[in-house]
């Protein structure tokens, strides 16, 4: 690339204050999805997606087609979906087992799942195979959450992760035997909106009271409860974990038990409830189940692509730059009934995806952004409580659940990776 | 085996539910369902059981209505305005379940225009699963699965009543 072409970072994203063009531009995601996807750490898969060996999901990394495919060894690796002659995908399902070997359909080629090219037909007329197996992603597995990157030396995952994975220990220790599994099927939520857009909406606090004012409207709920309450009387926060990990900490406004559920004063909790919090105490002792009960699952973004949404498991993947799918699933529990489970998966369908009660508003007020935009860039704001923000005991920086201070958070890991 | 006179009673409370879910006259297709009626849109096309699987849209009675209100609250953006739109049904098949209830079976393409945002011509197309019952001499709706070809893929918004 040459250097007038090259688009200086530092400028069109600085504190607080986004030039729109970061949306809309063509080159600009072509850059995002090298640096951020290819060469960075990005979700792909959950381990119990593939639970034997042979499963394996079809995934992409920024673009690119790739398998999360489970090994004889029982290992998760994440190997190309193109086979190494002339490109054609190897496995078109979206899952499935693929017995011992994958057999590509278009001349027959052979690949171990360690993506090992084992046999072509008529091999006496090929030569110089030897390089020819199929690529292989550098893989983390973090509490079974599969990331994986296409560069081969990347920052250690675990830096990456930083305190995102305080963020997954608290999703996974929402079961008692601290294990998610996400086998209930995921729906796909088709946004024509910059990935961006999406990433921002998740973790804004500010927009409750009025994108999602017809719910608010409609139903007893502390929804309801937070769209009349002032500005001061909002408890919950917003929250800078570092690396471009942020959160919405909810529980801070919770009043009663299991509210993440759907109980509260009101509406009492089920038999299969109260078993759960038992089960809880039985694992963790009072102390830590009692805030289990009352916190229940975070909601917040692990950069650049997972969303730990309470009780759901949601990720993007980018398609086009004005095009990003996001699929969602409930994030079912080991070690509890089969009514727990159901009753999260109940609530998945209410909160998320095309026909629930709150995404498909938060789609079109995003989609009317990403209109707006064509007509020319502008300098989007995101300075709101700039001034009141502060570190708290952690050390992290915390602020009122209005504040920007989320955002903010995605944007200084996104510069920091795009002047690199 | 039905009579001629109850297949037209059943095409008559289809192409009405039809019109009424295309005019978005939510309470005239509010009216039309049993107090007990489940509606349903499920994502696996293969196994599709509710208790173990996620659908797009699994509404209780309570959660039907609570849809019906964010609808008519006038802030439901995704439906601001509502989706112009007009839903085609064909291929009925009707089977008599006991005595008062059918099981209808029937294909439709709906064109929606998604004029909230992208102004999009969309097409949704698939089969429906009613199960009407005779109430007090009325004809109603107790159960509506939607299939939808394409539910597996990404999809755009679906607030409206499919
Ligand atoms: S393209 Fe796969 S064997 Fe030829
Ligand atoms: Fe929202």
């Amino acid at each position: 690339m040459s250097v007038q072409n090259a688009i200086d970072y530092s400028t069109i994203v600085k504190d607080g204050i986004i030039n729109s063009r970061v949306y809309k531009d063509e080159k600009i995601f072509e850059d995002e999805i090298r640096k951020i996807f290819h060469n960075g750490w990005s979700f792909v898969a959950h381990d119990s997606e593939i639970p034997n060996p042979g499963d394996y999901v079809r995934r992409s990394i920024g673009r690119e087609p790739y398998l999360v495919i489970r090994n004889r060894d029982g290992e998760v690796n994440v190997i190309s979906n193109k086979c190494t002659h002339r490109g054609t995908l190897l496995c078109q399902e979206e899952r499935g087992n693929v017995r011992g070997a994958i057999t590509c359909w278009y001349h027959g080629w052979v690949f171990g799942l360690n993506g090992d090219l084992k046999s072509v037909p008529y091999g006496a007329g090929s030569k110089d195979l030897d390089h020819k197996c199929l690529p292989k992603a550098t893989v983390g597995v973090y509490k079974g959450f599969v990331f994986a990157t296409l560069n081969p030396n990347p920052v250690d995952f675990m830096d990456y992760l930083g305190e995102g994975a305080s963020l997954i220990d608290r999703a996974v220790e929402s079961s008692p035997v601290g294990k998610i599994r996400l086998n209930a099927g995921w729906a796909k939520f088709l946004y024509k909106t910059n990935w961006k857009l999406q990433c921002e909406n998740n973790i804004d606090g500010y927009h409750v009271n009025y994108v999602h004012a017809s719910l608010a409207r409609s139903i007893e709920s502390r929804y309801n409860e937070a769209v009349l309450a002032g500005e001061d009387e909002l408890k919950t926060t917003a929250v800078d974990w570092g690396n471009g990990h942020s959160e919405l900490f909810l529980a801070a406004g919770f009043s009663s038990d299991l509210e993440w559920l759907g109980y509260s004063d009101k509406k009492p909790m089920k038999p299969f409830a109260k078993a759960y919090c038992d089960q809880l105490r039985e694992a963790y002792g009072d102390n830590r189940a009692s805030r289990i009960i009352h916190d229940g699952p975070p909601h917040a973004l692990i950069f650049p692509n997972l969303f730990l949404a309470e009780t759901n498991i949601v990720y993007y993947e980018v398609d086009q730059v004005g095009v990003t799918v996001q699929r969602h699933t409930p994030m079912l529990l080991e070690g509890v009934s089969d009514e727990m489970n159901t009753r999260i998966i109940r609530l998945c369908e209410a909160a998320l995806g095309p026909s629930s009660f709150f995404l498909p508003d938060d789609g079109v007020i995003t989609e009317r952004q990403d209109l707006a935009f064509d007509g020319g860039p502008m300098e989007i704001d995101l300075r709101r409580g700039m001034g009141r923000e502060d570190r708290n005991g952690m050390g992290v920086m915390e602020s009122h659940v209005t504040d920007e201070v989320t955002n903010r958070a995605f944007w200084s890991r996104y510069k920091e990776v795009m002047v690199a | 085996m039905v009579s001629d006179e109850e297949y037209r009673s059943i095409c008559n409370l289809l192409y009405k539910e039809a019109r009424f879910a295309d005019n978005a006259q939510y309470d005239d297709w509010e009216s039309l369902l049993t107090d007990d009626m489940e509606y349903w849109v499920p994502i696996n096309r293969e196994d599709p059981n509710p208790a173990t699987q996620l659908s797009l849209l699994y509404d209780n009675r309570s959660r039907v209505s609570t849809r019906i209100r964010m609808l008519k609250t006038g802030v439901r953006h995704a439906q601001v305005p509502p989706s112009p739109m007009t839903r085609l049904i064909s291929n009925i098949e009707v089977e008599s379940l006991n005595e008062s209830e059918y099981k209808v079976c029937s294909a439709f393409m709906l064109g929606e225009l998604q004029i909230q945002s992208t102004k999009d011509l969309h097409w949704w197309i698939g089969r429906t699963e009613h199960i009407f019952r005779r109430v007090d001499e009325t004809l109603r709706i107790a159960r509506k699965r939607v299939d939808l070809i394409n539910s597996q893929e990404a999809v755009p918004s679906l607030a409206f009543l499919i």
